[in-house]
């Protein structure tokens, strides 16, 4: 049976990381103003290339087998803090695309 | 699924961890190969199920259940079953039938219609390091822990009950991520108690049904997860995704906060489906 100690598990782990990561440095968020997500998404109406169109694209995007689209903006709230204590750096506002690429649903969150 | 195999009797070399349904004894002996002058009849070896390395291991899903035993205060009253799960587009889960293999022994695990099952307890099978087969590929499917609370409203679930879930499932190994190749990795980082107590032990959870957003409630504290939650964070990719076995179920992952100690057991998380109607929105007031 392969004996493996932690200390080498995490040696290996490290380069690995190293490797994988190299030199990239995130580039800084951009926030969307929160008047910009109210003009820009309507249910039933907007489409994947009218959001980007108004909004860019999105912090993060997921597309599902099923055509689903769940697409992220982030947004500075007012009165919301950057950095809530749950780790999250700011306002979500989460828009799902149905298989027709139109907005079914739009949901929000403030930083906890 | 039974296959029969026609082999040559000189090819009739398989690993010793395969199984049978037949004890050893019952087994045709070696034979060396026939000769032109000489020739042997090929001999026909009827093999009902193959242990693969990555089958689940039934000691490690007893010590699982040992380990439900030891920490049924996050769920009391609960009931703990296993449930198999698609992990490859278009495998079908219907008619998949399980059975404990062992050197000597072939226990039947009868598979419920939502395709959940229990394991008996047997000393025979834990001597013989016994694997749980499915009459699927391994990597067809997936695999967790079911914890079920009595008086937890329909369509939710209850943190403690996923605690639990986490707790059983890691000890018992029954989650397949990784590469074979790096599964002994993957069993060797895997403690039960740092996955299931740390902000990134990343143990996903898989709703009824795709989800649009998962609400915790615990009294009047109500919070909604953020995105990173969902959709096993959103940072997989098609390179990646045949790694995770949210493969085919990523529209219904979740991470629950099972570390924070703030949200009690008996908080209830509540699911909005990608399909349901719209609702106002849950975001708390700040």
């Amino acid at each position: 049976m392969m004996r493996v100690s932690k200390r080498v598990i995490f040696h290996m782990a490290f380069c690995v990381t190293l490797a994988l990561v190299g030199c990239a440095v995130a580039p800084p968020k951009t926030l969307l103003p929160e008047a910009r997500l109210e003009q820009g998404l309507s249910i039933g109406r907007t489409s994947t290339t009218q959001a980007l169109a108004a909004l860019g694209a999105p912090s993060q995007m997921v597309k599902f087998d099923s055509g689903y689209q769940a697409w992220l903006y982030e947004y500075a709230a007012p009165g919301a803090q950057a950095g809530g204590k749950d780790g999250t750096p700011t306002a979500e506002c989460v828009v799902l695309f149905g298989r027709d690429g139109i907005v079914t649903k739009i949901r929000r969150r403030l930083p906890q | 699924m039974a296959a029969a195999f026609c082999v040559a009797a000189a090819a009739a070399h398989f690993d010793a961890s395969a199984t049978q349904d037949e004890p050893p004894a019952a087994q045709a002996p070696a034979v060396g190969p026939g000769t032109p002058q000489n020739p042997q009849p090929e001999q026909v070896i009827t093999i009902h199920a193959t242990r693969d390395p990555v089958d689940k291991s039934y000691r490690k899903m007893i010590r699982g259940m040992d380990r439900y035993a030891r920490q049924q205060s996050l769920a009391p009253g609960a009931v703990l079953r296993f449930r198999l799960l698609p992990r490859l587009p278009g495998v079908g889960m219907d008619g998949i039938t399980l059975k404990i293999v062992g050197d000597t022994i072939t226990l039947p695990v009868p598979l419920a219609p939502d395709h959940s099952f229990t394991l008996p307890r047997n000393a025979q099978a834990l001597r013989e390091d016994a694997a749980l087969i499915a009459s699927r590929k391994t990597n067809s499917m997936t695999w967790r822990a079911d914890v079920r609370s009595p008086g937890v409203p329909a369509g939710m679930r209850r943190l403690g009950d996923l605690r639990l879930e986490c707790l059983v499932g890691v000890e018992a190994g029954l989650v397949s991520n990784s590469a074979p190749l790096f599964a002994w990795l993957d069993y060797m980082l895997s403690d039960p108690d740092k996955v299931c107590s740390s902000p990134d032990g990343n143990y996903l959870f898989f709703a009824e049904r795709p989800l649009f957003s998962v609400t915790l409630q615990a009294g009047a504290r109500r919070e909604t997860l953020p995105f990173r939650m969902l959709y096993a964070a959103g940072t997989q990719t098609p390179a990646t995704l045949p790694y995770c076995d949210c493969q085919v179920l990523l529209d219904r992952t979740y991470y629950a906060p099972l570390w924070d100690r703030s949200w009690p057991d008996d908080t209830l998380l509540s699911f909005e489906a990608m399909d349901d109607a719209a609702q106002p929105s849950t975001e708390p007031t700040p």
